[in-house]
């Protein structure tokens, strides 16, 4: 009973001995996937984040070269100086100086999304659009 | 007479040590921990299945979600790049050969792997839906599974129409 019993115990503890390993291999398989899986998350909401920023962009550039007559803002085309668009990114100050716009829309709390175009009318010319910390 | 009672002797030693107290425990402490190896074993065996397609989930989540993403903002540069014009990016859009285009809108196909791919054999789409709306074009891409009918991603952006 005894020698049949040694055996069998060394080979079950070797067994669960390997059975551990594996395990310990997959628990950080599957937390390096999670990993992998918020980091696509983040990528997704900042792509977001950012397509928000580029479409309130839009939305000054079309609402200011007189395109449009949407947007939530005092100042009309054609006027210079300073004005505020509501966006939903927050308040966005727009400077214009005859067809001339610049402004700087948030992406999030550190970056924004700098514009500079020439607009009059339907003819948009970018001059600046870039992302630059805030 | 006397062999008979040998053997009623040889009977009651070996009852009397069956009944040890210590060879009792020694047997039941073999079995114990026999079982509990084989449970460990067990819910070690079935933890590692889990955990393994859990991470497999996961890891093809991201990849897809990443992926999804990637082409979404590819295609809206292109989207960008023409000015709005459906049918520009269509043919700009090279690596995508199938492609269903109709006035306001553009389907593009995958495959499992997020790689261009005829209708046929499609497990992904990117559905381009354009909009007219003050003064700008309203665009709608939605990269949804075909079978499961599942959204992965979905991205709105606007450009400013041009003359």
């Amino acid at each position: 009973m005894r020698k049949s019993f040694v055996p069998a115990v060394f080979a079950l503890t070797l067994t669960a001995a390997v059975i551990l390993i594996i395990l310990c291999f997959t628990a950080s398989a599957c937390i390096s996937a999670d990993k992998d899986l918020r980091d696509a998350e983040r990528y997704r909401n900042y792509t977001d984040k950012y397509y928000a920023a580029e479409t309130t962009a839009a939305e000054i550039i079309s609402k200011y070269s007189g395109s449009s007559d949407a947007g939530n803002t005092s100042l009309t085309s054609g006027q210079s100086g300073a004005s505020i668009y509501s966006s939903p990114q927050g308040s966005v100050r727009v400077f214009r100086a005859d067809s001339s716009l610049s402004f700087s829309v948030p992406i999030d709390s550190r970056r924004q999304l700098a514009v500079i175009a020439n607009a009059s009318g339907n003819d948009i010319n970018i001059l600046k659009w870039s992302v630059e910390n805030r | 007479m006397r062999s008979s009672f040998l053997r009623k002797k040889e009977h009651a030693h070996s009852f009397l040590k069956k009944l040890d107290p210590t060879q009792l425990s020694l047997l039941q402490l073999k079995k114990v921990f026999i079982g509990l190896l084989t449970a460990f074993l067990l819910i070690s065996f079935i933890a590692c299945a889990w955990l393994y397609n859990q991470a497999e989930q996961k890891s093809r989540d991201a990849l897809i979600l990443n992926m999804s993403v990637m082409e979404a903002s590819s295609a809206a540069e292109t989207i960008k790049a023409t000015d709005g014009s459906l049918k520009k990016a269509a043919k700009l859009l090279r690596s995508h050969r199938d492609y269903t285009l109709d006035d306001d809108s553009l389907l593009l196909y995958y495959d499992d792997e997020m790689r261009p791919a005829s209708e046929s054999c499609a497990f992904y789409m990117a559905q381009i839906r354009r909009e007219k709306k003050d003064g700008c074009y309203c665009f709608t891409i939605t990269i949804s599974a075909c079978v499961q009918k599942y959204t992965v991603y979905e991205l709105v952006f606007k450009i400013p129409e041009r003359g």
